[in-house]
This record gives structure tokens, sequence and C-alpha cells, in this order.
């Protein structure tokens, strides 16, 4: 007996473990990225890693995320900042995508210009977060105790900097921490008594508000969310980690930052300082956010931009934030914040610099000509008619395809090569009967065969002619867009597999066969494909070469002779459509040689980015399968922080012979490369969408100097790099004051503007502990400035540093003589707002004098002239002073008169209803003359 | 058959992987002291809710003759919002078979208890927790009474002695999370 409830207690015991399971829902968006059949190779290889994510954004609106699609379609580099996570997918091309937001509709976007255009619903969800934002869960627990803690601890010090607006792009990066940031936020919450334990997770959400123009005040619009912001306790962080068997990146929070682990230095941090209640616990990622937890207060870092929407300052957007904190049970705090009226600083803005193309040396890459056997195919678009296989008498398009045929046979001979065979591949449309297709075909190939033979003697071959298959049709419906009627065709093949009869009958009775199908993409089914190898003998000269390539670009395959060619040639213009060529035909070319092969020749890739450069453009993906941006992060002590490594430049090869010349497989991290890429980057923009690399790409060509691969010409490059994102004063960029010193000094050397831009930029305003040193090497360089708005504009903020307003006043009404446009610049310009501290001063900005200098110069050169739109710009706020309802109207046809004659005035306006004290302070005014813009734009 | 079916759950449980995401094993002291050897498992069922069960069992206690076993059921409701940290409250029952010799008396047969407890579990690291229990137990015990040396057949089949009383109870366990 005793044994028997031994035994029952054993079972118990055993079994219990299977009692229950956590259930742990995660939530997820799931797709399929469309992979072109030609790209397929390529991706599996990961020749498009960087570029091939799923970005998902998310819209209070689903006509606002159609809408931000078209604009995508349209323009897929321009930014929508709502993103809130990228994925990459699989080999098959499949992803997930864990998310969380506030925001219902959510967009999946494929980043590589090719869209798997949905517009996904989502709801507010639960998951690996245990906080819900506004939408549930905080907003009905306790709102009694929400009042009492919104009344004592408020957000604070909300403040954005930012530190340079480049016109016309959509560039803006600040100086702060490790400088990869647009605008930096910084809210603070103190402890509330409640809140103060240690298990704790801040979630905030950032929003920008939208703002109609320069002149309104903020709108309670949300514009755009910006991406969720977290982070947890020490505590939190443990156990939380604890509840996701030990690998944090379970939770859906953090895999939703998880792009970050790998492409940017994502991190968690913990650092003891030496007070040790002073426990910082930092979850941080380069572009988003970075949260600490210090002995009284929580500080929240987000990091943001608002890119592409505000190119030249004049349209500011209000930030905001609702932060949450929780602890595991519930939200015991919560808190909005729309603080900031979208005034920033922004010393970086006039700094400049176009950098030259790094030129790589071609020693890296020889390559020899050699004599060998090229195959080079080609399709014959010819119109046959209907059931025949002679062409439409006297078609165009048929004449000038066997025209071109001649020419490419007839360059081949000219050209020192001979046609050894050529191969034809006739193809029939599937409608129909299928022998009889068949036989179409094949007396389709013969016709093709008897031209070609009227041009070369060679032996021509053909090839089992093709009928082709109604999925087809279907792809060349897809290729053009008409995805619905794809699948149509797509879904009847399916249904009748093998069965062309059937599948012919059923899309016959589509609604748009006749129109569609049987008019435009049956025909294009009706053709010839060809190729031909021909034998290349001679050694060419570089002449010769190009002599053949512009004759017939085909003929021109291996890589020796375009290396030829690329030794020659010094025109970036002329070296531009060969090096694009190479590029192309190595590509596919080698591509059956090894599977790391696939894809790109460096050399003609580095050559085209340098072309790019010289002429002022980028193409962002086109070196990145050359670079290997991973980082290994190294801990450094001495500077408490991490440093990144990044694999040396090398060569890579496989098959070394005795002389050490294997097949070279491809060629990475070289420091031309990266500089050339980071030249892109910086030179058209590119920093706010591509800051993420820049360190990498930094820390490539430090890596060459010092072993000794790279030398004193990168010092400029690397140098204005650092200083675009804030290496100018000590920092993460610039770890030591002799860091940031040569930073300061090669940007100063570059320009006198640079110079004073530089200076400015590292002084601290109404901080006197540097004894003003960089203020004043600023004050002196502006005796250099040249003559024009932005100097003015720049000596205008260096007096009123050194407080003198009057000079300050003068300077910048000069600059808006110059160029109307700094008015927009100073209208959200802090840098030209006295100290905030001071409150005495809360009323006095430098543009209000600068505007009545303005004015009165104005005046002077107007003078009554019936054709100077200020004349009537005066005129009409004259009328509106007099306050009638008679003037007013007056006044209306006035100011439209004014803009008529000169449109920049409805940007002054702008200016002016907020910084003219003629205007500013009458409410009534202000009102009507904002009504005045609002019916003129739109009117317009 | 039931020796079957428990070694049959023994493999069962070697060759299946647990899908629980938290499973932790741990073992009280105090019992230990008193040389009652136990191993304890707890697997996690939500955000706040966690079930686990130990098993004990001895042979001598100081020297006497104590053969127990038993095993221990129990239901954790966190406070905290989060298991296996910080405030608990819990329900337990007790199953035991024992043959104890005490002074000049055995007493052998089966035991059942229900109780409360209050407890505080504190995180020490990565895996490790200390947990601190208290709390009261209803035991229902019947068993076999007889005074040693006495012929054990004497006393009949049946059990001869059964009552309840209250026990309290106290555990400091060492935790250690497998996962």
């Amino acid at each position: 007996m005793k044994i028997r409830y031994i035994h029952i207690i054993l079972i118990l015991f055993l079994l219990f473990p299977f009692a229950g399971e956590l259930k742990a829902q995660i939530q997820r968006i799931s797709g399929e990225v469309y992979v072109d059949q030609s790209e397929e190779d390529v991706i599996a290889n990961g020749m498009f890693q960087y570029n091939r994510y799923v970005v998902v954004y998310t819209f209070t609106e689903r006509s606002d995320a159609e809408s931000a699609l078209r604009k995508l379609q349209s323009s897929p580099n321009s930014a929508i900042n709502t993103y809130l996570g990228m994925v990459k997918p699989n080999e098959a091309g499949k992803f997930t995508v864990d998310y969380y937001s506030i925001a219902p509709v959510m967009l999946v976007w494929c980043s590589d210009r090719r869209y798997e255009s949905k517009v996904l619903e989502g709801g507010i969800i639960r998951n690996g977060m245990r906080i819900n934002l506004p939408a549930k869960g905080a907003a009905d627990k306790g709102v009694e105790q929400e009042d009492m803690t919104k009344k004592v601890h408020e957000l604070q010090n909300v403040t954005i900097e930012e530190k340079k607006i480049k016109t016309g792009t959509n560039i803006a990066t600040s100086e702060e921490e490790d400088g990869l940031i647009t605008s930096q936020v910084m809210i603070e919450i103190p402890y509330p008594d409640h809140i103060k334990r240690k298990n704790l997770r801040v979630v905030a959400q950032p929003m920008w508000y939208d703002r109609v123009d320069m002149i309104d005040e903020m709108s309670d619009t949300v514009f755009s969310y910006g991406r969720v912001v977290f982070g947890d306790s020490d505590e939190y962080l443990e156990t939380q980690t604890r509840l996701m068997d030990y690998d944090v990146m379970r939770d859906t929070l953090y895999s939703y930052n998880e792009h970050a682990k790998n492409h940017r230095y994502n991190r968690i941090v913990r650092k003891k300082t030496k007070n040790s209640a002073d426990e910082i616990v930092e979850v941080e990622d380069t572009l988003v956010s970075r949260i600490s937890f210090t002995k009284d207060s929580i500080h929240i870092f987000i990091i943001d931009t608002v890119s592409g929407i505000d190119p030249d300052g004049s349209h500011p957007y209000p930030f905001g934030a609702i932060v949450a904190v929780g602890d595991y049970n519930t939200v015991i705090y919560k808190d909005s914040s729309k603080r900031n009226n979208g005034e920033r600083r922004s010393p970086l803005k006039f700094l400049d610099f176009k950098f030259k193309e790094f030129m790589p040396d071609p020693e890296d890459f020889r390559e020899d000509q050699n004599e060998e056997l090229q195959q080079v195919p080609g399709e014959l678009h010819l119109n046959f008619e209907v059931g025949k296989a002679t062409i439409i008498p006297n078609d165009s398009t048929s004449i000038a395809q066997l025209e071109e045929l001649r020419k490419t046979f007839s360059s081949v001979s000219q050209n020192g090569g001979s046609i050894l065979a050529v191969t034809v591949h006739g193809m029939a449309s599937p409608e129909g009967n299928l022998a009889g297709n068949k036989d179409l075909a094949r007396r389709r190939a013969q016709y093709a065969i008897n031209e070609i033979h009227r041009f070369t003697n060679s032996r021509v071959d053909m090839e089992e002619p093709e009928v082709a298959g109604w999925n087809k049709v279907a792809d060349l419906l897809a290729a053009d867009g008409y995805a619905s009627e794809a699948e149509a065709v797509n879904e009847i093949v399916n249904k009748y597999p093998g069965n062309i009869y059937a599948q012919y009958g059923q899309i016959k009775n589509l609604p748009y066969y006749r129109e569609l199908i049987y008019d435009i993409y049956l025909p294009k089914l009706r053709t010839v494909r060809y190729s031909y190898i021909f034998r290349k003998y001679d050694i060419l000269s570089a002449d010769e070469l190009l002599k053949r390539f512009k004759e017939n670009k085909g003929m021109v395959r291996d890589r020796g002779s375009f290396f030829a060619l690329f030794n020659e040639i010094t025109d970036k213009k002329e070296l531009e459509p060969i090096a694009k060529h190479a590029l192309e035909v190595t590509r596919n070319n080698y591509s059956a040689d090894s599977i790391y092969n696939k894809g790109y020749w460096a050399y003609p890739a580095c050559l085209l980015a340098c072309c790019y450069i010289a002429r002022d453009t980028a193409d962002y993906n086109l070196l990145m399968p050359f670079l290997d941006l991973k980082p290994i992060k190294v801990w450094n002590d001495s500077t408490q922080s991490y440093d990144l490594q990044i694999s040396d430049p090398e060569i890579k090869r496989e098959g070394l012979n005795e002389s050490g010349r294997g097949k070279i497989l491809n060629y990475v991290n070289f420091p031309e490369f990266a500089a050339n890429q980071l030249i892109m980057i910086l030179n058209t923009g590119g920093l706010s969408q591509y800051r993420n690399i820049v360190p990498s790409l930094e820390a490539i060509i430090t890596g060459a100097i010092e072993k000794g691969k790279a030398g004193m010409e990168y010092d400029t490059i690397m140098a204005m790099s650092k200083c675009y994102r804030g290496g100018y004063k000590v920092g993460n960029i610039s770890k030591t004051e002799a860091e940031a010193a040569k930073v300061r000094n090669i940007a100063a050397s570059t320009s006198p503007t640079n110079l004073v831009v530089v200076n400015l930029a590292a002084d601290e305003p109404y901080d006197t502990s540097d004894d003003n040193k960089y203020l004043a090497i600023a004050a002196d360089g502006i005796k250099n400035l040249p003559d024009n708005a932005e100097s003015d504009y720049l000596k205008s903020v260096t007096m009123l540093r050194l407080n003198k307003r009057e000079q300050a006043e003068l300077y910048l009404a000069e600059s808006f003589m110059k160029d109307y446009k700094m008015m927009a610049y100073a209208n959200n310009d802090l840098d030209l707002m006295p100290n905030p501290e001071s409150a005495e001063d809360s009323d006095y900005k430098v543009i209000y004098g600068a505007m009545r200098l303005w004015k009165a110069t104005m005046d002077t050169i107007s003078a009554g002239n019936d054709k100077h739109a200020y004349t009537w710009y005066k005129k009409s706020l004259e009328e509106l002073n007099k306050g009638k309802t008679s003037n007013i109207e007056l006044a209306k046809e006035h100011m439209y008169r004014c803009f008529n004659l000169d449109n920049r005035y409805f940007t002054i306006l702008g200016v002016a209803i907020r910084n003219d004290d003629a205007i500013r302070k009458k409410k009534d005014i202000v009102a009507t003359l904002k009504e005045f813009r609002k019916n003129y734009s739109s009117a317009e | 058959m039931i020796k079957k079916i428990s070694i049959a759950a023994f493999f069962f449980l070697l060759t299946m992987q647990a899908n629980a995401q938290m499973v932790a094993v741990k073992t009280d002291v105090v019992k230990d002291a008193f040389m009652i050897p136990n191993i304890g498992v707890d697997i996690v069922l939500g955000d706040k809710h966690t079930l686990g069960a130990d098993l004990f069992g001895t042979k001598k206690i100081y020297g006497n003759v104590a053969e127990i076993i038993g095993v221990t059921p129990r239901y954790r409701y966190w406070l905290s919002g989060r298991p296996f940290s910080r405030l608990f409250v819990g329900a337990n029952a007790q199953f035991a078979n024992y043959t104890i010799n005490w002074e000049d008396k055995s007493y052998h047969g089966n035991s059942f208890a229900v109780g409360l407890a209050l407890g505080y579990s504190i995180n020490l690291s990565k895996r490790f927790n200390i947990e601190l229990a208290g709390g009261t137990d209803l035991l229902y015990y019947n068993h076999k009474q007889y005074t040693l040396g006495d012929i054990y057949t004497n006393y009949g089949e049946e059990p001869n002695a059964a009552g309840v009383i209250l026990c309290p109870r106290l555990e400091i366990s060492v935790m250690y999370l497998l996962r």
C-alpha cells in the first residue's frame, strides 16, 4: 500500500509541469516582398541586403496611409518619419513585423523601390510591452491620480536642438551625443513619490503636430508619430529578460527595434556611477532614444527627425510626446506635452562644403584583356501578322529592328571579331491551337534565320520553338501594374494546370481580354530571341575599345577591356556610361562563376560613384555591396564608451595560385569606397536617411589610416563628417578636446564661412565658462566673410552673442535685403533670440529690430514706386490700421496686388505677422492678415 | 499498472520540452535543515500566476526512523504583477505518507493539508532568487498508531487515529530559474 501511494505522488509530481503554459501573444504583420525573378539570385546572395527592408509606417487614417504610399511610390527616397520599424525579409522574401503603436492603421512598404503596397488595418494591441498608451489602460485608470501628478510633475525641459538645415534638402543634424541625430528632445520627469521604485518601464510616443504655416499657432492635429521610445529600469529589465527566456529581443518592444541590433548599434548599457543610488540603465538606440533612470528623475532623450517637411525652416512642426510610466502591473503615471513651438537652434545650417570624389587606385583592380569567346544575347521584336510567319509589310518597327541587327553583326566583323554561331529561338502567343502555334513559332524562327543569313554567313541554329504559357501574359500584366488582372489570369492558369485550352476558354471571357490581353500583350509574345557568340582575337588599344563601345557597346564585355578603357578616360561624363555598362555586363557575365561573385564588379561601381559625385548626385546603394558595415563594439575603458571596429580593407580571393593572384571574389571596405559613400551621403543631403551607417564608414577610413592603407587626403572628409555630426566639441564623436580641436581646425580651414560657423557652434551662448574663446575667433573671422546674405546672418548671430544688439539688427536687416529667405530662417532660429533664462528679454528678438530696419530701407527704395510690391504692402497695412470695414477690403486688394507683383511677399507677410512690431500685437490685424494669406493661398 | 504509468510519465517528462516560458527549481532550506531533502518545481502560468509543487521525503531525522514521502502542490498570485518577483500570496496543499517512530510510539498513515501563505521573492541575480514564505496549514491526518514492540497486526487493518491540527508553515527557498 505504501508503494502505491509513493507512485501516485510521483505521478502527480512529474505530470505537474504540463499543467499549463504561459501564453505570450505577440501580434504580427506578415507578408511577402515581391521579388523580381531576375533579382532573385542577387537577393539570395545578399547583395541587396542592406536595402531590403520592410518598413512599417503608421497613420491615423487610412487615407493618410494611402496618400503617403503614393508619395513613396513617386519618390522612393522621400522620408516619412512615422516609420516604426524595419525587418529584413527572409530568403523567400517573407517577413513578419512585430509592431507596437498607438496608431491604428499600418502601411507596409518595402524600401527597395518595389512595394508590397498594402495598407493594413491594425488595432491597438497588447504584446510584450505591458503599457498601453492613451487608447486604453491608462486613460481609464485613476483619473484622480493622473490629475494629481500632472500638477506637480509636468514634463519639463522640452527643447529641440536642430543643428543643420540645408536649403532644398532634407539634411538636418545635431551636435548632440553621438550626433547621428537630427533633433534631440529631452524630457525630464522628476519621480513623483509614488513612482520612485525600481521596477519601471517608460514608454514615450513622440508626436509632431501640424502647423499650417509659419504664422499659425500650433494645432492639435498630429502630423506624424515618431518611433516609440522606451526604457526599462534595472529590475524591470532583469525580470523582463527572465520572462523572455533570457533573450530580451523576444520582447516585442525590443524586437521592434531589432533592426537596430544589427545595423545600428543599439545596446543596453548598465553604468554604475560613483554614487550607487545613481545607477543608470539605458536602452539605447542611436537612432531613437535613450532613457536614463537617475536618482531624482527619469530622463528621456528622443532623437528623431522630421525630415523632408521643413527644408527652409519656414514650416516648423511643434513637438510633443505622450509619456507613460508603468510598473509590472499598470500605468502609474501618464502625461503629455506639447511644449516646443518649432523654434530651434541650428548653428551648422550655413556650414557648407562640397567634397570631391576619391578615385580608386587602378592597381588594386588590374585586369588583363583576354582573348576569349563572348556570348551576346539579343531580342528581335518583329511584328508578325496574326497566324502567319511573315512580318506586317512596311511595319516601321520591324524594319528598324532588322536594321539594328544588321548593324550589330557588321560591327562585330569591323571590330576584328568573328561571329561563330547564332542561335534563334522563336515564340508564339498561347491563344488557339497548340500544335499550330508551335509550328507557327518554328516558321517565325525560320523567317528570322533567313533574315540573319542576309547579314552573316555564320552557322545559325534554331532552338526548340516555344508557345508562351498564359502565365507569361500574367507576368507581363503584373510588370505593367495590372495586378488584379494578372491575378485573375494566374488564378485561371492554376485552376486548369497544364490544360492550355481550358485556360484559353476562361481567359477569353475576361472583360478586358480584347482591349488589354489580345491587343497589347499577346503581340508582345510573338517574338524571336537570338544570341550570338563571337571570338575576339586581338588586344585592343583604349581608343579602339572606345570606338567599338560607341558603335556597339555589346562588343565590349570583358573586365580587361573595361580596365583599359577606365585607365584612359578621365572625363567623368564619358566615363559614366562605360562604368554603368561595365557594371551591368560584369554582373550578368560572371553570375555563373561563383556564388560570391554574382553581382557587381567593384571597380566600375566605385568609378560610377565618382562620376555621380562629380555631377552632384548620388546612388546610395551602389557601393553598399562592397562595404561590410557590421561593427564590432569594443568597450573602451578610458573613454567609457564603445569603439566601433570594422573589418579591414581586403580583397577577397579564392583559389590563390603561386603568384598570389586567385580569382577575385570581392573588394571589401576599401577606404575609397567608404569615403565615396560618405561623400554621396553628405553632398546630397542623405545624412538623415543614412546616418546610421556613417559611424561605420568613418570606422573603415580610420582603420585604413591606422593600417597605413589611407593617408592625409582623408583628413578633410573625416573632419567634416564628424563636424556635421557634432564632433567640433567634446562628446561621443570627438572624445577628447584634441580630437574636437582637430575637427574644428580642419573644418575652419576649408572656408572663412566655415570658420565662423564652426566656432559659433562650439561657443555656448550665454555661458562664459570657456572665456568665450570660440566666440572671439568667430568675431575675428567675420571680417573675412564673403559679401552675401548668409554672411550677414552669421554676423548678426555673432553680434547678438557679443551683446551688440543694434549691430545684430542691422546685419540681419542687411541679410534680409540680400535674400528674403533669411527671414524664414530668422523666424524660428533660437540663435537670434536672447537668453531664454532672462525674464526681461522675454519680448526681445533680433528679428523685431531687423524688420523695422528692413521696412525703413524698403520705404526708401520703393519711394512711391507703383511697380514695387513693397509700396502696396505698405499701403495695405496703412489701410488696415484705419480699421474700418471698407478699409479692410481695400487693404486686401492692395495686399493681393503686392503678392501678384512679387510672390515672395507671401512669405514676408507670414514672418511680419509674428515679428513686425506694427502688426504682431494687434490681434484683429493679425487675424485679418492671416485671413488674407489663407484666402490667397487657397485661390492660388 | 501504476508503476508503469509513473515510469511512462517520467520518460515523457524527459523527452518533451516544457512549453512554459519560465520554469524554476528550488529547495526549501528549512526542510533541508530538518533532514528532509526536497525539491520543487514552479512554472509560470501568466503575468501573475505560478503553479508549483515540492516533492519531499526522508528515511531518518536525526537518528529517528521517519519514512516520509509527500508532495506539496501550490498556487501563487504575484501582487507585483511579475512572477518570481516581490510580494505574493499563495494557497497550498500537501499530501504525505509516513511512518514515524517517535519515542516509544510509531505512526503509520497519510496526511492531507491545505493552507494559505504570504511571501516575498528577492531577485539575487539573473537566475537565482531567495524566497521567503510563511503561512498556516490545516492538516488532516489518518494513521495507525501503536507502541513500539507491540505486534503490529494486533492493531487491525484500519487506521486507528485521525484528527485535524493547525500547523505553521515557514519556508526559506533558494530558487534557480531553468528557463
